[in-house]
């Protein structure tokens, strides 16, 4: 797969990720997950949350780059990433458009980034 | 005392300029304000379709409505958990419990199979699922974004 290179600047890592309410099939949305390993947690557009109707969970606290710290809510949902299903995966919401995808569900995967090329891989053992 | 207003009954006539008012809008004045503007029908079905689009849906307001009551809910069933915490880590560290009406009703070593239980017993409702430790988790976001110009 290529860099994308309209959503990020430099161009960087992005997949299509359907996001469904744990063990619920609809109502669902596609939108596009940005590969981040500085991500402890994956995190989902506040506006998700309202269009799935997605009930909260425990807060948790938040620390950003520059240390900021906020504290969020925690939701349970089901994550489609390329033909492969991550059932209650426990994700934060926080007001942007993209979808971060964090260290916990990028685990799941063998991902090879080849810079040069701006290509990667990413798939499912 | 109460006044009695009464309003002469005036007819008004408007004469128009039939190419003029099929380009742009006439504005009506009554008494030198300005009362209503006449537009032509192109220009008002994109004002309808404009209204539609940024009126706020009714079904939003209510999923906005459902939302900020599951908030109530959970905020509540967090502050019950804060209150057992105490006894929980004595009997439940490290584990995960499931909290419902301000009561413990399962516990898990696993969150997803302590999920799929507490879901099957009781439906799809509003619970708190969290892990007992001592220490608060905090996640790290590292990832800073510059915004192109």
């Amino acid at each position: 797969m290529k860099y994308n290179t309209r959503l990020l600047h430099p161009p960087g890592t992005v997949v299509n990720v359907t996001i469904r309410p744990t063990r619920r099939a609809n109502p669902h949305r596609t939108l596009q997950g940005e590969l981040d390993t500085g991500a402890d947690i994956t995190i989902i557009p506040e506006s998700i949350t309202i269009d799935l109707e997605l009930a909260p969970n425990e807060p948790v606290l938040m620390y950003g780059y520059d240390e900021e710290e906020s504290e969020r809510a925690t939701y349970r949902v089901d994550l489609e990433i390329l033909g492969y299903t991550l059932r209650a995966v426990r994700v934060v919401a926080a007001p942007r458009a993209t979808l971060l995808l964090g260290r916990d569900v990028l685990a799941h995967f063998i991902i090879t980034l080849d810079g040069k090329a701006q290509t990667f891989e990413m798939v499912d053992p | 005392m109460a006044k009695i207003l009464k309003e002469s009954r005036a007819v008004y006539s408007v004469s128009l300029d039939k190419a003029e008012a099929l380009t742009k809008p006439v504005v009506l004045k009554r008494a030198g304000r300005q009362v209503a503007a006449l537009v032509p029908i192109a220009e008002y079905a994109q004002f309808v379709s404009w209204r539609k689009q940024h009126r706020p849906s009714r079904k939003r307001a209510t999923k906005a409505t459902w939302l900020a009551k599951q908030e109530r809910i959970m905020n509540r069933e967090f502050a019950a958990f804060e209150q057992m915490k105490p006894a929980l880590l004595q009997s439940h560290k490290d584990k995960w419990v499931a909290i419902h009406n301000g009561e413990l009703v399962d516990s898990d070593a696993d969150d997803k199979l302590l999920l799929e239980r507490v879901d099957s017993k009781f439906g799809d409702i509003t619970m708190l699922v969290t892990r007992v430790t001592e220490t608060e988790r905090v996640y790290h976001v590292n990832s800073p974004k510059l915004v192109r110009q």
